[in-house]
Parts: structure tokens; sequence; C-alpha cells
């Protein structure tokens, strides 16, 4: 407890946004550029060091609260009404922290690259700061910021890094991200203007303004193209696989673990509670969106050449269920939708690490460059790839079972039949994750140059091995982090159902027949969160973001 | 023993699954570091120290008055999510007991058998590794206290069943095996996942206790929510789905045959003795929902002795032995599907007939695989023959595994398929008199198609060639085999007519639903004379065509029936071309159309915003005068060219 006293006023955000900004510029200025090996060890030092502050914010955080924590305010542009403002709830803590684990190992599994490796770690580390900006970012023109700086790290990483077609992966990356900027940029703008009060751009105040529903549709959309980009959701998805097979590893487990996150994130902290009436209204649409991507993301997956680009493919599908449960708006497809990323950014980015592996060897991700058999000659990289495709597959006892099963059950409750066509994707997991498995690895070994492969190094399992305990450990007790994503989630539903009442009851309702459906016992009493609300107001003097 | 005594004891009963899930973790973590025969040791020992500690456990139930032995102990809560809140834990009952007394008791001994099996195997201690995961979550599927822990048992014997199908991964023939049971698995799995959607949209819970007070509440009986007649023949025909693909009933049997390419006592364990009757358990367990709807029970009748004879007829065709063994297997299952579709003294039945079928074909797969042992991996009967001479324990022993599966009295299988046949006939329900005319036809075939097997493995010419030397197995192999035939002699005394020990222990969980007890009558008697003659009658037409089979007969065996129908009724009605034509092929193509779609929408996406433009360059100018302007602000641009700056001309540093 005296931990969390002392930590309440900590500003971590910023801690988390700049420990690795300033980072990358001092070892951008200090460390000579053929020291890439200093500065590669300067930068796994750098973000282990939050991943300490980021455990520091998981341990400090207050499971129970609904409201943004460890609040920064600091007006910025006035004039504009842009603010410095930052904080952390339930629904981006564990994205902070997913962040703050993946980059020690994505910075770890690089020590392999030659060319220019400082300058590739000064990227990743920046990378890593405005990542955290996005999660953390509560003002919207400062998300947008963030959002936009996290493309330049990425578009270099894969352009530069990348491999033999990365400048076309790259630009086209590029063109897609830019062009649901686009749309965002505008809607942020417009959201800005058209809000209540003086122009502000802090969600606080935004969210008490209740847009006339043209309003609504209208900036709604222009929020969630933009995401739905980045997501990506299926029709605006082709960039992802040329971007996910030219990338290094570490590009890779970060569009994967992280960046795609941003998109859903968005949807979340934006679209949804800022035009609850457009969302609701949009509920079929982007379910449908949700539940096609899934199938058909699943179903061209298997027929990828290239074990990169089939592992693309299914993190596509694999997205679709977060979409999905997140527009069943209901307490449990919310949760299952955060807690599905977070099982999502964990095995697919293990799934990139171990391709990664291979490649390292062989400089090749085709599968035939496997050819079958490889685990005569390295059986412990064979048992933990297994692992991982079995836990991508939903096996339950591992991360995404719990995922998929929240997101599922959540949405069974209002739209069955949806549920129901994503539930294929079961089948469909098993297969393309089963047999891409026995094309890498079961039968004889039939390519010579993979007979004299070493197993896994000592590095390799440092890089691995933590992520394949967080998979098991969050597949048998998820509560720690569901319990800590409830408070968030079921604020945002319960808003979402009280300002769309009487006007489509449909989406947000359960089933009439089912008495112990989805939103029993969900919502904390009203007087009790109206208390706290007043009171958290009185001592920090930041509002509570949503008036009572 | 005390109350409280006995209610700690039970409160422990998850350490069961745990002691074998730490066993494989460690087993599988040091594979080859841990040498034979130490990994062997290991994983027999967590096994017989999970069925030591079993049998503790089901003293101290028994110890508890009967209508107290039902025992619920929550864990921990395990997905707390707004509505659905699920806990981790579990529930001792008679129903589970049992289930845990054969999977930790037959599996103890399977396991000894392993030991001689698979010794010199280069991933030994990986075996016995596998092997313990599999028990725990076997375990874990029928400790669960709720449908969703219940499902990650489920699920968890059927990666468990994939790993060790594909035990012997370098042949792609056993790899493609495992993915097909994996993949017909997962088919089923998709049903049971949406019929548990629909439990929870209808209750609000997947607790047994919940979920169960409501189908009782719309029997009239109790307080819960009423489910509506067809939403609970939905949800018990979705659960039906899920157990035609784990029980290898019709239309989703197709894997179980090829799941042979795993090692015997792999076969011998999930793919006959314990994973496959999860289906019986099921439906044993959700019993109150299939009591609900009558149709969904018909249904579920007819799947199982319709699979129980069509199965049957299969078996009769194959020459290879672990192949009838497999059909054998499907069709015995179909029994007891059946048994507990169709309710009342067939719920104890049915489990009678679990245990039975447990011990015997559990028995006739290790004498398989003791044959095997013998003859290096020849299991074809045109190529076996008069071994009666060179293996006498392995013969003697199949023989009584044989007699017993035959309904030769007695063998428990002559009491527990004659207690099914029996419910059959004397069920209320109309259709149950049809069911048992199916079934005994099929007990018929049984008896003809397992003595067709015996009389052509060990008695005859020999067929087999020089270079074959058979040998008796080791003892460690052979005293398995014996305890597996001890019990198959003895089990049936678990539920003779007139006793029924079974029946009475099982009424705590059955309650109402499980029947009156059978009594000795005219009609019981006359019904087991029936079961008997038709089993004696097998036999005996299979000792007229095949016990004095020569090596010439055996070879030619495949000619004397019309090639095409023939050739059709050996491959088993060649339902893998019509997978392969009706189902993979279609799919390929249809994945394949959509790459293809995909693949052009790229490049026509790219076409179209990035002009015809290759270099990078000239595209990112493009960019700053194209139609994205409007988002190109001047500080991305200024950060990108110096970024790129700094890049390209590797410059002193940022």
């Amino acid at each position: 407890m005296t931990l969390a006293a002392a930590s309440s006023d900590m500003p971590f955000v910023t801690l988390l946004v700049f420990i690795p900004i300033v980072g990358a510029v001092l070892i951008g200025l200090l460390v000579p550029s053929r020291r890439g090996d200093l500065a590669h060890v300067l930068g796994v030092g750098v973000s282990l060091l939050n991943l300490a502050i980021v455990i520091w914010l998981l341990v400090a955080f207050d499971a129970d609260s609904a409201k943004f924590q460890f609040v920064e305010r600091s007006s910025w542009i006035p004039e504009l009404g842009i603010g410095y403002l930052m904080g952390v709830d339930g629904v981006s803590l564990f994205l902070l922290a997913l962040t703050g684990f993946l980059f020690p190992l994505m910075l770890l599994g690089s020590y392999h690259i030659r060319r220019r490796l400082k300058h590739f770690t000064v990227l990743v580390l920046f990378l890593e700061g405005v990542q955290m900006g996005v999660f953390g970012a509560t003002d919207l023109f400062l998300f947008f910021i963030f959002w936009e700086l996290t493309l330049v790290p990425v578009y270099f990483l894969i352009g530069y890094w990348g491999g033999p077609d990365r400048i076309r992966a790259a630009v086209k990356f590029f063109i897609f991200t830019a062009l649901g900027s686009a749309f965002l940029l505008a809607a942020i703008v417009a959201t800005g203007f058209l809000a209540d009060g003086p122009v502000s751009f802090n969600i606080n105040e935004i969210i008490k303004t209740d847009f006339p529903l043209w309003t609504q549709r209208i900036l709604f959309w222009g929020f969630t193209i933009g995401f739905l980009f980045k997501v990506p959701v299926v029709p605006f998805h082709s960039w992802l696989p040329d971007a996910h097979t030219e990338a290094p590893t570490a590009g890779s487990a970060d569009l994967a673990g992280v960046l795609l996150k941003i998109g859903v994130f968005g949807l979340i902290r934006f679209s949804i509670p800022l035009f609850p009436r457009a969302a609701v209204e949009a509920v079929p649409i982007l379910i449908a969106l949700g539940v096609v991507g899934i199938v058909y993301a699943a179903l061209v997956a298997m027929r990828q050449d290239d074990a990169k680009r089939l592992i693309a493919y299914t993190s596509i599908s694999h997205m679709g269920f977060v979409v999905m449960g997140l527009f069943a708006l209901t307490t449990t497809g919310v949760q299952g939708s955060i807690f599905q990323m977070l099982a999502h950014g964990l095995t697919t980015a293990g799934l990139f690490f171990l391709v990664g592996f291979f490649y390292d060897r062989r400089h090749s991700h085709e599968i035939a460059a496997f050819g079958g058999g490889v685990r005569t000659v390295m059986p412990v990289y064979a048992g933990v790839f297994l692992f991982m495709a079995f836990a991508s597959a939903g096996l339950p006892g591992l991360t995404n079972f719990v995922g998929e099963a929240l997101t599922l059950f959540g949405t069974f409750v209002g739209h069955r039949w949806f549920a129901i066509v994503a539930a294929t994707g079961v089948i469909l997991a098993g297969i393309y994750m089963l047999w891409l498995y026995q094309r890498l690895f079961n039968g004889e070994l039939t390519v010579e140059e993979n007979r004299g492969l070493k197993d896994l190094n000592a590095r390799e399992l440092a890089v691995i091995v933590p992520i394949a305990v967080l998979v098991l450990a969050l597949g048998i007790y998820p509560k720690w982090v569901l319990e800590r994503i409830e408070p968030s989630v079921d604020r945002i539903v319960t808003e979402v159902e009280r300002k769309t009442e009487g006007t489509d009851q449909e989406y947000v309702q359960p089933e009439q027949t089912s008495p112990g459906g989805i939103e029993v016992e969900t919502a904390p009493a009203p007087s009790e969160a109206e208390h706290d609300e007043a009171e958290d107001e009185a001592l920090s003097g930041t509002g509570g973001e949503v008036s009572p | 023993m005390s109350k409280e005594a006995a209610e700690n004891i039970l409160e422990l009963a998850w350490i069961v699954p745990l002691i074998c899930l730490v066993s494989a973790g460690v087993l599988t973590t040091l594979g080859r570091k841990l040498k034979e025969p130490w990994g062997g040791v290991v994983g027999v020992g967590a096994v017989g120290v999970a069925f030591l500690v079993t049998v503790v456990v089901f003293a101290a139930l028994l110890s508890l008055p009967a209508d107290q032995r039902v025992f619920e102990h929550v864990l921990f809560e395990w997905i707390p999510a707004g509505g659905f809140r699920i806990e981790a834990g579990f529930l001792v009952d008679p129903l589970s007991i049992l289930w845990m007394l054969l999977v930790t008791g037959v599996g103890f001994v399977i396991h000894v058998y392993s030991l001689g099996y698979i010794a010199g195997d280069e991933r030994y201690t990986t075996f016995f590794g596998q092997m313990n995961l599999f028990v725990a979550s076997m375990l874990i599927l029928v400790l669960g206290n709720n449908f969703l822990v219940l499902f990650v048992g489920w699920e968890l014997v059927g990666a468990c069943s994939y790993l060790l199908i594909g035990f012997w991964f370098k042949k792609i023939e056993n790899s493609s095996a495992g993915n097909k049971a994996f993949f017909a698995n997962r088919v089923g799995d998709f049903g049971f996942l949406v019929g548990l959607m629909l439990i929870f949209a209808t209750v609000g819970s997947l607790d047994f206790d919940t979920v169960f007070g409501a189908a009782y509440a719309s029997l009239g009986g109790g307080a819960g929510v009423p489910i509506a007649l067809g939403t609970a023949t939905a949800i018990c025909l979705l659960l039906l789905v899920g157990v035609t693909g784990k029980s290898a009933q019709v239309p989703l049997y197709v894997w179980l045959a090829d799941a042979m390419a795993g090692p015997t006592p792999v076969s011998a364990l999930i793919h006959a003795a314990t994973m496959v009757t999860a289906g019986v358990y099921l439906i044993s367990r959700a019993h109150p929902l299939f009591a609900l709807s009558e149709v969904s029970r018909a249904i579920v009748t007819f799947v199982g002795i319709g699979t129980a004879f069509y199965a049957a007829t299969i078996a009769l065709g194959q020459y290879r032995v672990k192949r009838v063994l497999a059909y054998s297997t499907i069709s015995q299952l179909g029994y007891m599907i059946a048994a507990v579709g169709i309710g009342g003294a067939g719920y104890a039945a049915g489990v009678f007939h679990v245990i039975s079928h447990g011990f015997f074909k559990a028995l006739l797969f290790l004498g398989a695989g003791s044959l095997m042992h013998a003859m290096h991996g020849e299991e074809d009967m045109r190529r076996l023959g008069g071994l009666r001479k060179v293996m006498p324990w392995t013969a003697g022993l199949f023989l009584v595994g044989g007699l017993s599966i035959s309904g030769i009295i007695p063998f428990s299988g002559f009491w527990s398929k004659d207690a099914i046949l029996g419910a059959l006939y004397e069920s209320p329900e109309s259709w149950g008199k049809i069911a048992w005319g199916i079934g005994l036809a099929a007990a018929f075939l049984t008896a003809l198609y397992m003595f067709r097997t015996y009389f052509l493995t060990f008695t005859g010419d020999r067929s087999w060639g020089d270079e074959a030397h058979p040998h008796e197995s080791p003892w460690v192999m052979v005293i398995p085999m014996l305890v597996l035939a001890v019990g198959t002699t003895l089990w049936g005394l678990a539920d003779l007519p007139g006793s029924q020990w079974l029946h009475g222990f099982l009424e705590p969980t059955f309650g109402v639903f499980g029947g009156e007890a059978e009594r000795w009558t005219g009609e019981v008697v006359l019904l087991l004379t029936a079961g008997l003659l038709v089993g004696v009658l097998g036999v005996a037409t299979a000792y007229a065509v095949w016990s004095r089979a020569t090596r010439e007969r055996r070879i030619s065996f495949g000619e004397r029936i019309p090639a095409g129908a023939g050739m059709f009724w050996r491959k088993a009605y060649d339902v893998d071309a019509a997978l392969e034509y009706g189902v993979r092929r279609p799919g390929w193509e249809l994945t394949g159309v959509l790459a293809t779609v995909d693949e052009d929408a790229i490049d026509r996406t790219v076409m179209g915003i990035g002009g015809g433009a290759k270099r990078a360059g000239r595209q990112l100018a493009r960019l700053q005068n194209g139609s994205v302007r409007v988002y190109a602000s001047v500080f991305l641009g200024g950060v990108v060219l110096i970024a790129a700056y700094v890049i390209v001309r590797g410059g002193a540093g940022l």
C-alpha cells in the first residue's frame, strides 16, 4: 500500500514515453556508429528500464477504479485547446504493459543485425516511446501526433532493414496508413471544433457533448475508417501481409504485437464513447466486417507459401475476433476484445520471433526452405513452435482461448449467427496451424542445408521463453488481467447504453430470455461510482470524464 | 472414516490431475536429457501415484452416505468478465470417480506396458511426458464442475491425441493421421462450442448446477429458468456434434481408423479405453438436458446404434488387426452412446460398458501390440496365422478379450452389452425395440469379426516368411495384459441383474433419470439368452469359416468377393475418397480462388494509389504532391526527411 501511495503522483506515461525517446537521443548522439554492439546493449538496457516502470505501473494501478489514473495535465497550445493530457485506465493499462514487455525482447532478438545496428536501436527505442504515447494520450491532438510518429520508425524499419521487396512494402504501408490518417485528422479537427464549449481536444471534455446524430455518423466513420486501416479489417488489410513479409523480425513483432492494437485502441477510446449513437447504429456493419475477416483471412492463410505471410493472415483473422467482440458492446465482449489483443500480441509476436530464428539461420522464411523434418535437427525449436501454434489455434489453457471465448460468448448473446460463423474460425485455425506445422517440421528432413542447423541458443530462449510463460500464465489465471480491465470497460459499455437508451436497444440488450445475461451484476452501484468520481475530482481537480 | 476426514480428502481430488501435469511438464522439458529408463520410471510412477490417490478419494466418497456423494469444490475464479464468470472448480461424484478410476487404473497398466513397448525409442522420455499430459487432460475433463472446464479437458485430450498419433513424425502418414484426427475433432468442437454459447445465452451460466437446475425447472421440479423445448433440442444436438467428433460416431468417425498410426499403447489408452468415451461422459453428465428433448434422445440413440452396426460391418472386411480393433471401438462406442441416448437404465448400462470396454479393448490392443512387437510391426492377417504356438500368453489373453467383446458368459462384455440391449428393449420409448434389433444384429457381427481376427491370427497355418522370428513378449508387457484379463473376467460382477451395485452407486448422479434396477425376470433371462446366442453363433460361424485357413486361402481372400462391391466394402465404403473429392478438394479450390483474389486486390490497390511508379522515391514524391496532401502536415514531412537523411547517409548521429 505504501508503494501505491508513493506512486499515486508518478507521471507514469511521461516516463514511459520519454525514457526510451531520451535514451534514443542519447545513444544517437553519444555512441559512435561503428559501435553498434554498444548501442544495442544500451538500447536493451533502456527498454528494460522501461519494463521496470511498466511493472511498477501494474502494481500501482488501482484495480477497482474505472477512471483514468496517474493523470497528467499541462496546457500545451492553449489557443487551440490542445493539452498535454495523459492517463491510464483499464483499457490502456495492458497495452502499455504489452509494449513495455515486447520491446526488450525485440531488441534482444535483433543482435544479429549487422547493418547500422546503432540506427536500428535508436529507431526501435523511438518507436517504443511514441507507442506508449499513443496509449497514454487523453487529448485527441496529442494522440494524433504520437499516432503519426509511429509511422516514421516503422517505415524505415521495413524500408531499410527489410527483405528483398522491402521498398514496395514500406511504401504500401506508408500509403495505407497515411490514407487512414487523413480521415482521422479531419475527424479530429472537426470534433475539436464542433464539441460544446471552447475548442478543446480533451476527450474528457468532448465526451460531455451529445453531438447531433448526423454529426455523430460523419465523425464516427471518419475516426473509424482511419482506425480500420490500422487494425486492419478485411477490405483495408492488404498492406499488412507485405509489411510483415518484408519487415525484419523486430518490425513484424512490433506490427503484430503493438502497432495493430493502436487501431482497436482508437475504436475503444474514441469512436465508441464519443459517438455512441452512431456506434450502436454501426454495430451490424462492424461485427460483420470482423466476422468476414475471421473467415476470409483464415481461408487465404491456408494457401500461403511463406511462413511469415501465412502468420500475417492468421493475425488478420485473429484481429477479426477483436473487432467482433468490441462491437458486441457487452462488458464480456469488450473485455474479451482487449484480452484478445493482449493474447494475440503475445502469440503472434512469438510466432514471428520463431520464424525469425529460422530466418537468421537460412535467410528465408519460405515454407519450402524448411521443407519438413526440421524437428529432427531442432527439437527444442520445434517444441516451442508447436506450443505457440497451439496457442494461436486457441487451445484452452493458453491465453488466446480466453480472449476468443469471451469475444464469442459476448457476441452470441446479441448476435447469434455472427458468433456462430465466427466460431468456424476455431476449425480453420486448427487446420492452417497444424498444416503449417506439418510442412515445416514433420516428415523426413528433405532440405540438405537444414541438416547442420543448430537448435535454439541461450539468447533466443531468453526471447521466447518469457513469451511462452506469459501465454501459459494468462491462460490459466487471466483473472488478474480481466479484473483490472473490467471497471473501465463496464463504464464505457454502461455509458453507451445510457446515451443510446430508447434509440436502438436491440444492440445493447441481451436476449429477452436471458435472465442471467451479460449485463447482470457488472454495473457498479451508481451512487458509489458517483461518489468516487466526486472525490477524485475534488482531490485531483481533473474533473471526471463523464458528467453523471 | 469421519465425514470431515472424507471431505478433507475429497477437497484434494485436484491433486490427481496435478501430479500427472507436473510430471508431464518435467518430462517434456527435460526430454532427451532424462535417459531411459528414468523417464519411464517417472511417467509410470506419476500415474501410479495418481491411481493410488484416486483410490483413496474413491474410498472417501464411499464412506459418505449415498445421498451426500456429490462433492463440489471451487479452486479459484478462472475467467471473470462481465456476466460471464467461470470458476475453476471440480466435481467428484459417482460418475466422475468411475472415470477417474478408469483413466488412472487402465492408464497405469498401459504405462507399465509401454516400458517394454517403447523401450529403445529415441523419444522415450517425451513419450511418457505426452502420455502423462493426456492422463492429466482426461482427468480435467471428467473433474470439471462446469461445461467450460470440461471443454478445456475435451480440447486438451484432442491435442494429446494429435501429439501421440504423430509421435513417429518422420513418417509423414503418421503426421497426416494426427492432423486428420485433430481436424475432425475440431469440427465436433465447433458444434460443442456453439452448444455452450446457446446454453449460456439461455441460462446465463455454464455451471452444471445452474444449467441442470434450469433443466429440472423445465421438467416442473425446483426453481430455475425453464428452457424451451426447441432450445433444449438445439443444445442437445449441438452437444451431439461434439460427441460424434470425440467418440468417433457417424459422421465424424473418419479419423479413428487412421489414428492407429500412433504407437499401440496410445491406441489402447486414448483411442480405445478412455478419450473416446468422453462423449459418453458428456451425455451422461448432461442427462437433465437430454431428458428435456425426446427427439434429441431418439437421434442420439440411433446415431449410436447405427454406428454400432455400420462400423461392425466395416470391421469384418479389414485385414490389419489394429484396423479391425479401431472399427470395433467405433462400433462399441456406438452401443454406449445408444445406451446413454435412450436414458433410464441405459445410463448405468452405458457407464458399465465404458469400463467393461476399457478392460477388454485395452487388452485386445495390447495383444495386438504384443503381436506387432514380435512380428516387427506386421499386423496384416494375410501374413500371420498359427501364432498361438509361439506366443501362447498373448494368444490366450487375446482370446479372453475376444470372448468378452463377443458377449460370451461369464466375461464382463456379456453382462455389459446385454445391459445395454436390455435397456434398449425395456425402455418405455416406442423406438427402443427397433434399436434393440439393430444392436442384436451388430452383436452377431461383433463376434464374427472378432473371431475371424482371432482365428486368422493365432490359428491355422503360419503365413509369415522365414525372416520373421516371432517370440513371446517380455513380462513387462504380458503382466499388464494379464491384469486387464482379470479385470474383464471380474468386472461383470459389478452390475449383475438382481444386485446391480453399479446402478445403485450411480444413483446420486442420475437420480430419477436412472431408471429402475433390473431384477431376475423371465424377460431378462430371455434377453440374456438371446444376447448369448448371437454371440455363440458368431463365434461358431467364424470357427467354421476361418479357423483352418491355409496360407493360400489367406492370400486369396480378397478375390473371393466380386471385385467392385468387395473393394468398396474392404475400403470402408470409400469414405476417404468421398472426403477427398467432397471436402478437401473443393476447400482447396476455394482457398485458391480467395488467395488469388487477395493478391490481385493488393496489386490493384497499389497500382491505383501509387500509379505506375517503380521507385520508392518517386512514389514518396507523388505522395506529397498528390491526393494525400491533406494529411501530410509539415512537421511529419520534416521528421521523415531528417530521419531519412540520417539513415541514408549514416551520419554522425541523430
